[in-house]
């Protein structure tokens, strides 16, 4: 079986139109050699359209070209745009960052203003009450010396009693008010 | 069987004469105009609304105006500005033709010498009336290199005299060339399926060989049609280039 | 040798300058690659030259492939 076929197929290869071609038609049988029956149809044609064509495309690939350029100009104009709006967002930013702190440093004033206030007034409130309390301390020291003024006083009279009494029971006699006293003064340091 | 060359056949559709010459509409005339229909159709409908933020048609029509755009840009610079329309249609047109005629049944454009020849032509003519225009008569001194020894001197002149001169069958002939010979490999691979197929037996199997190589093919042709396309409109850009920018 | 024949055998010679021209273009892809790899970041700058030389170098494998086609099917 393997055997006939490569003949065959050689066979049939030589069989081929191709090949039977010139065989076919007298004088070459490629009509594209053929140019006095072709070329002047053939290039007449190709004149009009292809002319036609051109015409046609000179008209319109201004406005492809016009597409692309547009396309080209809003995209670097919206780029452009983008780039000024963040730079604007930079400063709004810029802005409000230096707001925020000038705010900041106001409270801070205002606190410290606040504090220092509160602070005097405490102060204020303070010494009074200081003023006050030593006033009430004064005028309790002074009643302190009167009493004890008046019991010194006392205590005078009662060591001139006990002195009469002493010298009277030592002596039988009863020393006068007046020399008692001045004893006691005397032997008071 | 068909010959696999009946597809390059041209066959009138309105015959029109004028003083003796055959300028009749032809199936290739239908898909040149077809061609021209269908890149205004694209274009128009792509740039409809011409929108800022363009839908995928409109991003469509913009990429390949950027990428012909940037291929002007970076082979002429700044001066090619006034030549995008040029390349642009002229890639456009290669383009369609060469993937419109991949569809069955269809016609190739570019697969006629005729056809590519009159556009490697108009670029020759193109880059010599530009290069004369912009540079005068010192444009002809493209054909010395500087820096050439003086004994080379004639010698340099010939070879760039005879690179500047195929300059034109060699963009035709490339461009006319891939698109017929991938076109009759295609339509002898679909009647090598054909012939097996109907050889019956065995052979029926064995025609599954010729015809995934031709979805291969298929693949292959699709991106012979774009590249031979950038090819063709790379090469106009470089050799306008060559006649805007004289770099001696 | 009849004309027929001789007309054949030169496309068939013509058309081994294909094979050639594919081998330049597969240097030209091999060291394109070779490159991109030691510098990928110069690789996508690069992408035009690779492709203008593939068709410098694609051209003349064409040429050969015209030869072989005005032979078949011109002469």
């Amino acid at each position: 079986m393997p055997k006939p076929i490569i003949p065959g197929l050689l066979a049939s290869l030589l069989a081929a139109p191709a090949f039977a071609a010139p065989a076919e038609e007298g004088s070459g049988g490629m009509p594209q050699f053929d140019f006095e029956n072709v070329a002047a149809s053939q290039v007449f044609w190709l004149m009009i359209s292809f002319g036609l064509l051109y015409l046609l495309m000179r008209a319109m690939l201004p406005k492809v070209a016009g597409v692309a350029e547009t396309r080209a100009n809003t995209i670097g104009g919206d780029l452009d745009a983008a780039d000024k709006a963040r730079l604007d967002a930079d400063t709004k930013q810029e802005a409000y960052e230096a707001s925020l702190a000038s705010s900041r440093a106001r409270a801070q004033g205002l606190i410290a203003d606040a504090k220092a206030e509160a602070a005097k007034a405490n102060e204020a409130r303070m010494a009074e009450a200081d003023k006050a309390a030593q006033a009430r301390l004064a005028a309790a020291e002074e009643e302190l010396n009167a009493a004890r003024e008046k019991a010194l006083g006392k205590l005078d009279a009662i060591a001139a009693d006990a002195t009469k009494d002493i010298v009277e029971k030592l002596t039988g006699t009863r020393p006068a008010d007046d020399k008692a006293a001045a004893a006691v003064a005397s032997a008071r340091v | 069987m068909a010959s696999p060359l009946e597809q390059f056949e041209i066959k009138p559709v309105y015959p029109i004469e004028v003083s003796g010459y055959d300028l009749s509409f032809t199936n290739a005339s239908a898909f040149m105009i077809g061609a021209l229909v269908l890149i205004w159709l694209f274009m128009f409908l792509g740039m409809r609304k011409a929108e800022l933020v363009p839908g995928r048609w409109q991003s469509a029509v913009e990429s390949i105006y950027d990428f012909v755009h940037g291929m002007v840009d970076q082979n002429i610079g700044p001066k090619g500005k006034k030549y995008v329309p040029f390349i642009f249609t002229l890639f456009m047109f290669i383009l369609v033709a060469n993937v419109a005629g991949l569809l069955p049944y269809s016609f190739t454009v570019t697969s006629h010498l005729a056809v590519t020849f009159a556009f490697a032509a108009l670029i020759f003519v193109m880059c010599i009336i530009i290069g004369i225009a912009r540079h005068g008569i010192h444009w002809f001194s493209y054909f010395l290199p500087p820096g050439t020894p003086l004994w080379l001197v004639p010698l340099m002149i010939f070879i760039e005299i005879v690179s500047f001169l195929s300059r034109p069958i060699t963009l035709s002939v490339r461009l006319f060339a891939n698109m017929t010979a991938g076109h009759i490999l295609l339509k002898v691979f679909a009647g090598f399926v054909i012939s097996l197929g109907l050889a019956g037996g065995i052979w029926s199997v064995v025609a599954v060989l010729p015809l995934i190589m031709n979805v291969a093919l298929y693949a292959l042709e699709l991106l012979v049609a774009v590249v031979q396309a950038y090819v063709f409109a790379l090469l106009a850009t470089i050799y306008l280039n060559d006649s805007i920018n004289l770099e001696h | 040798m009849t004309a027929e024949a001789a007309q054949y055998f030169g496309a068939g010679l013509a058309a081994m300058g294909i094979g050639i021209a594919a081998i330049g273009v597969g240097l030209i892809f091999a060291f394109f690659l070779q490159g991109a790899l030691r510098n990928p970041a110069a690789a996508s700058s690069q992408q035009g030259t690779l492709i203008l030389g593939f068709a410098v170098a694609e051209a003349l494998g064409i040429f050969a492939f015209l030869v072989a086609l005005l032979l078949l099917f011109a002469v």
